[in-house]
């Protein structure tokens, strides 16, 4: 384990010529936002840093705030890297990783279209919303305990009762990130909390740059762009990184079970010709996203059971069917402020989000097995 | 999360798997010859191989590998990328079904010491399967 620092981190800094590491919103005409997404860094330059206070760890953010260039990620660098040079993000394969995982005494929880009550998703009660969130909705252990809160990109811009916000918590000891993610995922599958467990990986941005806005100013004010909130309590958390695992194991074999009895498997074709008559892939969930979600909405908590449904039904359903069918489920079994969360908006980009990525993967098949079968039979 | 939904038992597919040892890391192999070929179980289908592989002790090990063109999605891509793979480390050329492709891959395997990564992994149903990660091939150095 390394030494212990409360807040040991990457800096990111872009390389490629032109590239930023924040979005741009635009306001219309018409009062509408448009979001223009990350661009795709392939070079970076990183500078470990290390701070030991919250007000240090503070004071970082807020130059980050404003650096369009700059993220962090949660890693190290491998050994004898050369930092002097610009590399690329790579962790997962470990022949050319350029950032490895290593235990951290922190973590960032970044709350996506969290509900909070109304007025707080106002940019001017960031602060409120995140100590509601600390307070009510995450577990005892962070109640009352001290951290830094800055604004996501759509801080402010999601409605009255929406949050979004990044809360930074010091852990009293480092704790290996596949361990802190485990948890996230639990907290996120028991609790129903939007907590995106992405960004606990080695070289997974963690973005802090403010977005560039056009046509409108940014709505969180610069003071509020990383906030030391005092804990009566602690300053750090201690985390108990097991905590959902019973629960969640219990969820998923839940949903599992759900999901085998409500989905069936369409008859092999036996000859097929690739790629020109065949649809990939040959597997049709035939059967019953809505049996599935009848059974675990609600039983099995709501975001885990509307994931699992909703990407069955991305691959055989209408979008309107879809919407009509989970939107009424969700009236009669989730109260008020999770048919919020799980509203239209989010379904409707839930399954498109399966459904490109399936797209994609489809496509990668086809390829493949082009290059395999040289697009004869395969039978 | 999309992958995940797919991670179905699929019914009548072949327990083979369930005695296997762990096997991890990169083996030297060959296909066993006449055992790459087409298989369907009505709702899987694709082909499966016995690979013979050159254990760390030197001793011969059989282990059958099973690829999948149609079920899961997420199996389907992997075993295609782990074919694809194999097609590309020893040169052989594309050819219609498995039957000829297991022929293709011993031919051009031929003369060249092929490397199998491979890993053990419990499948959905708690049973151990084999996959293969990457093939890459080194020239032998004796007959």
């Amino acid at each position: 384990m390394p030494d212990r620092t409360d807040y040991a981190f990457m800096v990111c800094t872009v390389a490629d010529l032109g590239k930023t590491a924040v979005k741009t919103i635009t306001r219309g005409v018409d009062g509408s936002l448009t979001k223009k997404d990350y661009d795709l860094v392939v070079r970076w330059k990183f500078s470990p840093t290390a701070v030991e206070s919250h007000e240090a760890m503070a004071a970082q953010l807020r130059g980050l705030a404003l650096d369009r260039r700059k993220m962090v990620v949660m890693g190290e660098h491998v050994a004898n890297l050369d930092l002097g040079k610009p590399h690329l993000r790579r962790w997962a394969d470990s022949a050319h990783a350029t950032l490895r995982a290593t235990p951290r005494g922190w973590i960032a929880l970044d709350l996506d279209d969290v509900v909070v009550p109304p007025g707080m998703g106002k940019p001017g009660r960031l602060i409120d919303a995140a100590v509601h969130v600390r307070d009510k909705l995450l577990p005892t252990e962070f109640v009352e305990t001290q951290m830094i809160v800055t604004p996501t990109s759509q801080s402010g811009l999601r409605g009255d009762d929406v949050g979004r916000m990044r809360l930074w918590f010091a852990l009293d000891r480092a704790v290996p990130l596949a361990d802190l993610k485990r948890w996230v995922v639990g907290l996120r599958k028991v609790n129903d909390l939007p907590v995106d467990p992405s960004v606990i990986q080695a070289g997974q941005p963690i973005y802090t740059g403010r977005p560039v806005f056009v046509g409108m100013a940014d709505p969180i004010s610069p003071d509020m762009h990383a906030v030391v909130v005092p804990g009566f309590c602690a300053d750090t958390v201690t985390l108990d990184v097991s905590a959902f695992d019973a629960q969640a194991a219990v969820i998923d074999r839940a949903i599992k079970q759900a999901t085998r009895a409500a989905v069936t498997y369409a008859p092999h074709t036996a000859v097929t010709h690739v790629p020109a008559t065949v649809t990939y892939p040959r597997y049709v969930a035939g059967g019953d996203w809505r049996r599935l979600l009848d059974m675990t909405l609600g039983v099995n908590g709501f975001f885990a059971p509307l994931t699992q449904a909703l990407g069955l039904a991305a691959r055989t359903a209408a979008m309107i069917d879809i919407l009509s069918f989970a939107e009424a489920l969700l009236a009669e079994r989730a109260d008020s402020g999770r048919r919020l969360q799980y509203n239209a908006a989010w379904i409707r980009r839930t399954v498109e989000r399966f459904r490109q990525a399936d797209e994609r993967s489809q496509a990668e098949i086809r390829s493949l097995h082009a290059r395999i079968f040289g697009g004869q039979s395969n039978g | 999360v999309a992958s995940e939904i797919a991670d179905i038992a699929p019914e009548g597919a072949e327990l083979d798997g369930s005695i296997l040892p762990t096997i991890n890391g990169e083996f030297a192999g060959e296909i066993v010859a006449g055992a790459f070929g087409p298989f369907n179980t009505g709702r899987v289908g694709g082909g499966s191989c016995v690979l013979r592989l050159e254990m760390r002790d030197g001793s011969p090990f059989d282990v059958r590998l099973k690829f999948l063109t149609s079920g899961p999605p997420h199996i389907v891509l992997r075993d295609a990328r782990a074919l694809a793979a194999w097609v590309e480390a020893v040169g052989a050329p594309p050819t219609a079904g498995f039957t000829a492709l297991g022929e293709n891959l011993w031919i051009a395997g031929c003369g060249k010491r092929v490397l199998f990564d491979l890993r053990t992994h419990e499948d959905h149903r708690g049973l151990s399967e084999v996959i293969i990660v990457n093939v890459r091939v080194e020239r032998k150095t004796h007959a």
